[in-house]
């Protein structure tokens, strides 16, 4: 049960729809996070691997599964109209073309010839309707994936094309497409064995020890995948992940701490990227003495964030003051002068003077204990803010408490957590809307719920972009929570596999991971 | 006849008192399984669908009704949490028969190695005239048994894994695919469980054959003219061996519950960390069904012992 | 055998006073004094090996081991003190009156006892963490109940024991209560064998907070402590083995130094029957 240091895991449980989108839609924001690892050596066909991961998977179907960890594996074995590719963008996958109506309120998806699904049988739009329609709720009244829900109605025009009408317009809402394809009437059927059209296909899966994919001979992009067989392995007990490695049972460990990275060195190769998780000591807004913004902006003065990342990250995170992702290169504002990335005890103590508190106060810090990366930070901002003169404690709860008593009940007055992304820039901020259901914070600001309908409704790409500058620019100021990092996402990877792909989402793409001579 | 119907009856009202306190436990803690599976992106009408299709909103009492009534009746129910397939969740009895050859064979393997190491263990020492040897075992046996189980696991892990190699921890292999291999793994958490237990068991027979050794008989035995050895294999260690049998029985109970640390540490499968991670994701299926699971065989263990006693020594019958 | 016998429980007793006797004396001194800051970070000594000037070398976040270690001694003997206590005094209580009335109540209490016996202490104490959360409170309420049904026992058997005996009738006779029979005549002389159990219970309560901190589920940080200090240090087997050393060697040394002392205490109390079972 316990902790996990993987900062991925993180979100992996945080999560959700993280597969469900690409950067921001420009083609601009690809971010550097692509491929870091050199194509180095040649392709061999074959060979299998081992991947450790570390969370059990929460449900074979891709349309019910809500784990990122869970969504990360699924990636190998479904695929969508549309899918992300490793630079943020969407590629075109079932759909071998789509249109939007000016209007943006009609969908119009012309399907890929010839693809297979992984017991044989071709897709067709009879395919694609039912699973959208599964996922959208038109089936039985209960949205699958939320943001599909706008769907109104899938018309099959003819074999070959799809059209889906929406009840309002949203530029993000294409990303949603990458919903899996399944095949019609599959989803209802007993004992059904998840069937997709994805590189890997489905072969076993045990609780608590992992699932096996096997090579899709059939997939529709030539030349993939390299490997015959793909196991993850649930690999639960952080302390054991090391020895692990070094005895060589896995291949592939995608999250590793700094330090477990830096013992590695050597005998494997280790990659690092940034993560789609923005991780901050999340403020309850509305408790004392946090209701006081110039509380809220002592504390935020107080943390030394290159400390911070010096302890739990090696250096290697991104910092950030406000809600975005930087790798949402088009949306992204750094704002880390707000406040600095050191700690300025003056300023906080001005403030907390200012705001009646000359001799501090108790803070307590609430965190989900499963979770390794989030306790170590921890342990760093309560020494912080001892420091300042708040008294800051930490009360360390089992996830499923932390869902529903800070997450659900927002019963909290601080905590130190991770939230994941899809990657459009809405996903993000949304949350910090007055009256949205996620806004677990309680952050309340008339002026942030006006600018993000204007950023919503806006078609311009320039505009929205500003917008969703502001948006972060009034959270930093305000602040609405002492935002932390971008934890690093680091995997350790045999020296004699090639070709692994850090994508902007939370995926582990297998299909592009080979052997080299 | 009576004794066995009194047992019978508290082994009953004791499984049904647990489940029931660990159905209670679960509506007290907080957080319940769909918060815990929706996550982050939980919507009310997915809530709504998912309280549904588990068949959380009947009242609790009628919940508890309804599972142990389908206990009796052979269904253990499915879990809330891990699927079979697509469409299926996993019925508990699945899960818990694919888990439970791994607890047993760690248990059955840690059970011999204790009795291996533990009885030539005992003998010698009793037998010891020498007393540097007594006092290195006196030594050693309370060293080992000051350590705690999870320790001794990161000290195998460290020595055999890391340092010596033997082995690649966390490599675990299904029973289903290499037998053999499966075995070896376990041998090294089931070595992290035997080396405090074999110390209790080597000091604890050593000391039923020191009191052996004084009785009558064997004095009697001896001025008999019986050969040393004799006395020694036929009279003290059978007698001695008795004690010993019913201890071992109680240590297999303990076994079975100190399991849960030890499987945590090598990562293995067994019904110890699905328990743990079942507590932690709220699924209380599986959890009453583990609770229930060990409980019966912890009773069932001292059930034994104690009819065994009573076997041996017929003198306990009644009191 | 007589004067081997005497000269064995010296060496017990002996050896059980200078090891408790050096953890007790560091965890004194620890309250008031640690060779550095227990909680202070310092990113340029993370990992340092042991030296003279971090005698157990430093943790990932460059904190003095040996400080932590002394602190964590502390807050481990803190703990089985107290549960001992709880469970004792509880153990005490109701092992008396159940004991010495018999009855439905000794039926009762007899039959909660078996079922909480059926049950893991580990598994047990994780459930009530469960319903109450964590905390170094809540632990030591949580231990508590699991190590009651042992006192309950040992105290009753005791009670059922000495009830018949000569003198408690004697008493009866002569007129004397209930309460004073129970706790005057009948209690001081149950001292012997509860005291064996308090010193096991001691040990088991230190063993079960370390392993309960070690999942996770004990004391939590930036409190120290000897099984959490343990569990953080395992994802450092390799480049740091003095960090899981350190405090994995102090509980051996504390469980080893507690049982040694009861087997001299035991050995000294009753000479005769020193051969018979051993503690455990």
């Amino acid at each position: 049960m316990k902790k996990r240091i993987s900062v991925l895991l993180i979100m992996a449980l945080l999560s959700m729809a993280a597969l469900s989108g690409c950067a921001g839609g420009t083609e601009g924001s690809s971010g550097d996070n692509s491929s870091t690892e050199s194509q180095a050596g040649n392709p061999v066909y074959g060979g299998s691997i081992v991947v450790g991961i570390q969370q059990d998977v929460d449900s074979l179907d891709p349309h019910k599964a809500t784990a990122a960890g869970t969504k990360e594996i699924l990636f190998n074995i479904f695929e969508g109209l549309v899918k992300p590719d490793e630079n943020g963008n969407l590629m075109k996958a079932l759909a071998s073309d789509y249109t939007v109506s000016g209007d943006g309120l009609v969908y119009t998806f012309t399907l890929r010839q010839g693809v297979k699904f992984h017991n044989g049988k071709e897709v067709t739009a009879e395919d694609v309707k039912y699973s959208l329609e599964r996922a959208s709720g038109l089936l039985d009244g209960t949205p699958l994936i939320s943001s599909l829900s706008v769907i109104t109605s899938v018309d099959i025009l003819d074999e070959q094309t799809v059209q889906v009408t929406v009840e309002s317009a949203n530029t993000e809402l294409i990303y949603s497409f990458v919903a899996a394809i399944i095949p019609a009437g599959s989803g209802e059927e007993e004992s059904g064995t998840p069937i997709g059209t994805g590189p890997f296909s489905f072969v076993s899966y045990k609780p608590q020890e992992g699932l096996v994919v096997a090579k899709n001979a059939d997939y529709w992009q030539e030349g993939l995948p390299y490997l015959d067989e793909v196991n993850f392995r649930i690999v639960n007990s952080q302390d054991t992940e090391q020895p692990e490695f070094k005895g060589g049972s896995i291949q592939i460990y995608p999250y590793l701490t700094d330090s477990q990275a830096s013992e590695l060195e050597g005998s494997f190769r280790i990659l690092s990227a940034p993560s789609d998780v923005v991780q901050a000591l999340y403020l309850n807004n509305a408790v004392e003495p946090l209701d006081d913004v110039r509380i809220r902006q002592a504390i935020c003065y107080a943390l030394d964030l290159d400390m911070i990342n010096e302890f739990v990250a090696g250096g290697n995170a991104t910092l950030i003051s406000s809600a975005m992702l930087p790798t949402l290169q088009t949306y992204y504002v750094d704002l880390t002068d707000t406040y600095g990335t050191g700690a300025n005890m003056e300023k906080a103590q001005e403030l907390m003077t200012e705001a009646g508190y000359p001799d501090g106060f108790d803070l307590e810090i609430t965190v989900p204990s499963n979770y390794e990366y989030h306790m170590q930070t921890a342990e760093v901002v309560a020494e912080q803010l001892k420091a300042a003169g708040i008294n800051a404690t930490i009360h360390p709860v089992e996830w499923s408490s932390w869902l529903s008593d800070c997450y659900t009940d927002r019963n909290y007055q601080s905590t130190i957590s991770g939230v994941t992304s899809d990657m459009t820039p809405g996903y993000l901020t949304n949350r910090f809307q007055t009256d949205s259901a996620k806004n677990f914070v309680n952050f309340s600001s008339a002026a942030y719920d006006d600018m993000f309908k204007l950023a919503a409704a806006a078609l311009d790409p320039e505009e929205k972009a500003d917008y969703y500058k502001q948006l972060q620019k009034i959270l930093c100021d305000e602040a609405g929570s002492a935002f932390i990092q971008v934890p690093p996402i680091t995997i350790a990877m045999d020296p004699k596999l090639s070709g692994y792909k850090f994508y902007p989402v939370y995926v582990q793409d297998m299909s592009t991971v080979y052997y080299t001579e | 006849m009576k004794y066995l119907v009194k047992k019978i009856f508290t082994l009953i009202m004791t499984l049904f008192l647990v489940s029931a306190a660990a159905f209670i436990a679960f509506q007290i803690i907080p957080g319940d399984v769909v918060t815990s599976i929706l996550g982050t992106e939980a919507t009310p009408e997915r809530e709504a669908q998912l309280r549904e299709e588990l068949g959380l909103n009947a009242p609790p009492a009628v919940r508890y009704f309804q599972w142990i009534s389908g206990v009796l009746q052979g269904d253990l129910g499915v879990s809330y949490r891990y699927a079979k397939n697509m469409n299926e969740m996993m019925p508990v009895a699945e899960l818990i028969g694919d888990k439970l050859p791994v607890t047993l064979s760690l248990a059955a393997i840690s059970l011999v190695l204790i009795i291996a190491v533990a009885i030539p263990l005992g003998v010698l020492w009793a037998r010891s005239r020498n007393k540097v040897l007594d006092a290195a075992l006196g030594v050693i046996t309370q060293a080992s048994m000051a350590i705690p189980s999870f320790f001794l696991g990161i000290l195998v892990t460290y020595f055999f894994g890391i340092v010596l190699k033997c082995f690649a921890p966390g490599d675990y292999v299904s029973y289903e695919k290499d037998l053999g291999g499966f075995l070896f793994y376990l041998l090294f958490p089931a070595l992290a469980i035997a080396i405090p237990k074999a110390a209790m068991t080597a000091r604890f027979l050593r000391n039923s054959m020191l009191t052996e050794m004084k009785s009558d008989y064997v004095r009697t035995a001896r001025s008999k003219g019986c050969s040393e050895k004799r006395v020694m294999y036929g009279h003290v260690l059978r007698n001695a061996m008795m004690p010993v049998i019913t201890f071992l029985g109680m240590i297999m109970a303990e076994i079975v519950a100190g399991s849960i640390v030890v499987e945590q540490v090598f990562s293995l499968p067994g019904i110890g960390r699905l328990l743990i991670s079942s507590i932690s994701t709220r699924d209380l299926p599986v959890v009453e069904i583990l609770i229930l699971y060990i409980t019966f065989v912890v009773i069932l263990v001292y059930f034994l012992v104690d009819i065994l006693y009573r076997v041996v020594d017929p003198r306990i019958s009644s009191k | 055998m007589k004067s081997k016998c005497s000269k064995k429980k010296n060496k017990y007793l002996i050896a059980g006073l200078c090891m408790t006797g050096l953890v007790v004396l560091l965890a004194v001194i620890g309250v008031f004094w640690t060779p550095y800051s227990t909680t202070a970070m310092s990113a340029s000594e993370r990992f340092a090996a042991p030296s003279l000037r971090h005698l157990f070398g430093t943790d990932n976040f460059g904190r003095d081991i040996f400080s932590r270690v002394m602190k964590g001694i502390g807050t481990t003997i803190l703990i089985g003190t107290l549960v001992v206590a709880i469970s004792g005094a509880a153990g005490i209580l109701l092992g008396a009156l159940t004991g010495y009335f018999g009855g439905i109540v000794d039926e009762t209490v007899m039959r909660l006892i078996d079922a909480v016996n059926g049950f893991p202490s580990i598994l047990l104490a994780l459930v009530v963490i469960s319903v109450m959360g964590t905390g170094q409170k809540n632990l030591v309420i949580s231990l508590g109940i699991v190590f009651m049904p042992s006192f309950i026992r040992i105290v009753r058997s005791e009670f059922i024991r000495l009830r018949d005996a000569d003198y408690i009738s004697r008493a009866r006779l002569m007129g004397v209560g209930r309460l004073r029979i129970l706790f005057v005549h009948i209690l001081p002389n149950t001292f012997s064998a509860f005291w064996v159990s308090v010193m096991i219970g001691f040990n088991n309560a230190i063993l079960a907070e370390s392993g309960m901190s070690y999942l996770g589920i004990g004391v939590q940080p930036p409190q120290a402590s000897l099984g959490k200090m343990l569990s953080d240090a395992q994802g450092y087997l390799t480049s740091a083995p003095w960090y899981a050393l350190a405090p994995g060697l102090t509980i051996v040394w504390i469980v080893l130094g507690f049982s040694l002392l009861s087997e001299g205490i035991r050995r000294a109390g009753d000479g005769n029957r020193s051969q018979g079972g051993d503690g455990i």
